[in-house]
């Protein structure tokens, strides 16, 4: 291992976040520009909230404080393998794959697992689709990519440069969470998340749940089949299938995990408590939850009803 | 014995190719225009993928004081530590950034804009080269 070598991408990647900073406040004050010209208060009520969690538990707390943790959680997995991938100039395509799986996984696990949708639901509960939802940080998810990354570390590769290539890529989705921006050239909505495709996950009609969980590649999407594409015949309703109606950031961090421990105490048997923590959303058992009142009329089916 | 190869040649010549996809994507009057054959290819988008990275990190060097936002200025500092060819590279990269800094970007918003926002995105062009001008003014009389 070229620790010299493994130092100088570190810093690489941390002056990366430096840019990726100034190209987020270009397309946050765009965001501000375009929604003016709409005639429009410049900040939406939904993006005051999204500014408010990223100053919570945004850039210090989830990029440094838990991405430290992270790595310092998985560095006795690495201890414990024999296995090396050495981090060089020519292994750095293979650590961005990994880079690119660890993410689609954790990405994949945040929707598919109640407990971890719980947290990450968090990003997704804005009922807009513009660039502050870039700020709508989950404070959580060090917590499930620790188990999900392990397995990658075993098999030899750096956790510091695997947690900073995971971490670091999909900053990318940064500038695709537009509606303004129709489908680019169809080789790139194919290759790379774009705002089309990118909006496909954020959406909760039941054709686009659970889709396209790219960083900046959708090609674990396309081999594990999540890919789907934005259909003509489908506008997106963007959101979650049990809608906010709080601004409250507290509210908003603690929105799914209210709903999980009252299920998971109401549950009667324990295989059904189990199913609350790590069954899908909307096919565990749930206590009904109220219809939220602000739905517009054909969203109310999209709620999803108890399962059991 | 021959000379090592000088790997700063195939970054310069892609550098040279991004920048051409740039003033492809650049250039309002080419919004809904195939450009076809050996120009084609020649301008084609796939090659600024390396730069998905290679911008933001170029901003961030300006932002450290570490990459002078003046092309010139670039081509002078990388010739002298690493070569003729570093030069080039180093020029065409900054020229490259630069234009996505001031330019680029709006006129990707409007050439794939929605009928319904493009009257809302007329406002980029001028709003990017304001802030692009204001970001590289900051990096060269402020900062540095």
């Amino acid at each position: 291992m070229d620790q010299a070598f493994v130092e100088q991408l570190v810093k690489w990647l941390e002056i990366y976040g430096f840019g990726g900073a100034v190209l987020l406040l270009f397309v946050l004050c765009a965001e501000m520009l375009m929604r003016w010209k709409e005639g429009k208060s410049p900040w939406s009520k939904e993006g005051l909230d999204s500014l408010l969690l990223f100053f919570t538990v945004g850039p210090f707390i989830e990029t440094l404080f838990i991405n430290g943790l992270l790595i310092a959680g998985l560095s006795p997995f690495y201890a414990l393998t024999p296995l090396r991938i050495e981090v060089t100039w020519w292994t750095l395509p293979l650590y961005f794959l990994a880079g690119e799986f660890a993410f689609y996984w954790f990405h994949r696990v945040g929707h598919e697992l109640r407990l971890c949708w719980a947290d990450h639901s968090i990003h997704h509960s804005a009922s807009t689709y513009d660039f502050t939802v870039n700020l709508r940080f989950s404070p959580f998810q060090a917590l499930y990519r620790l188990p999900l990354w392990a397995p990658l570390v075993l098999l030899g590769f750096n956790p510091l440069v695997l947690v900073l290539m995971a971490t670091t890529v999909p900053a990318f989705q940064t500038f695709c969470h537009t509606t303004r921006i129709g489908r680019l050239s169809p080789w790139f909505e194919w290759l790379f998340v774009s705002p089309c495709n990118h909006g496909v996950h954020h959406a909760c009609n039941p054709l686009y749940l659970d889709k396209n969980y790219g960083g900046l590649l959708m090609i674990w999407d396309h081999v594990f089949g999540t890919y789907q594409r934005m259909e003509d015949d489908v506008p997106p309703v963007f959101g979650i299938t049990h809608p906010l109606e709080t601004s409250n950031p507290i509210k908003v961090i603690l929105h799914e995990f209210i709903p999980l421990f009252r299920d998971f105490r109401a549950a009667p048997t324990l295989g059904q408590k189990f199913g609350v923590l790590f069954g899908r959303p909307g096919e565990t058992f749930e206590l009904p939850r109220p219809v939220a009142s602000g739905l517009k009329a054909g969203e109310a089916d999209m709620v999803v009803e108890p399962a059991e | 014995m021959s000379a090592p190869f000088d790997y700063w040649i195939p970054a310069a010549v892609l550098t040279a190719l991004a920048l051409l996809a740039t003033i492809r994507l650049s250039l309002p009057s080419l919004i809904g225009k195939p450009v076809g054959g050996v120009l084609g290819v020649l301008t084609h988008p796939v090659w600024l993928f390396p730069f998905i990275f290679g911008i933001a990190v170029a901003v961030g060097l300006m932002i450290q004081g570490n990459l002078s936002p003046w092309p010139l200025a670039a081509r002078a500092d990388f010739a002298a530590k690493w070569g003729m060819w570093a030069g080039v590279a180093g020029f065409l990269l900054v020229l490259l950034v630069d234009i996505w800094l001031i330019w680029t970007p709006s006129m990707i918003a409007r050439r794939f804009a929605k009928p319904e926002s493009r009257e809302a995105i007329k406002v980029l062009p001028l709003f990017n080269v304001v802030f692009g001008l204001v970001f590289l003014a900051i990096v060269l009389f402020v900062w540095r």
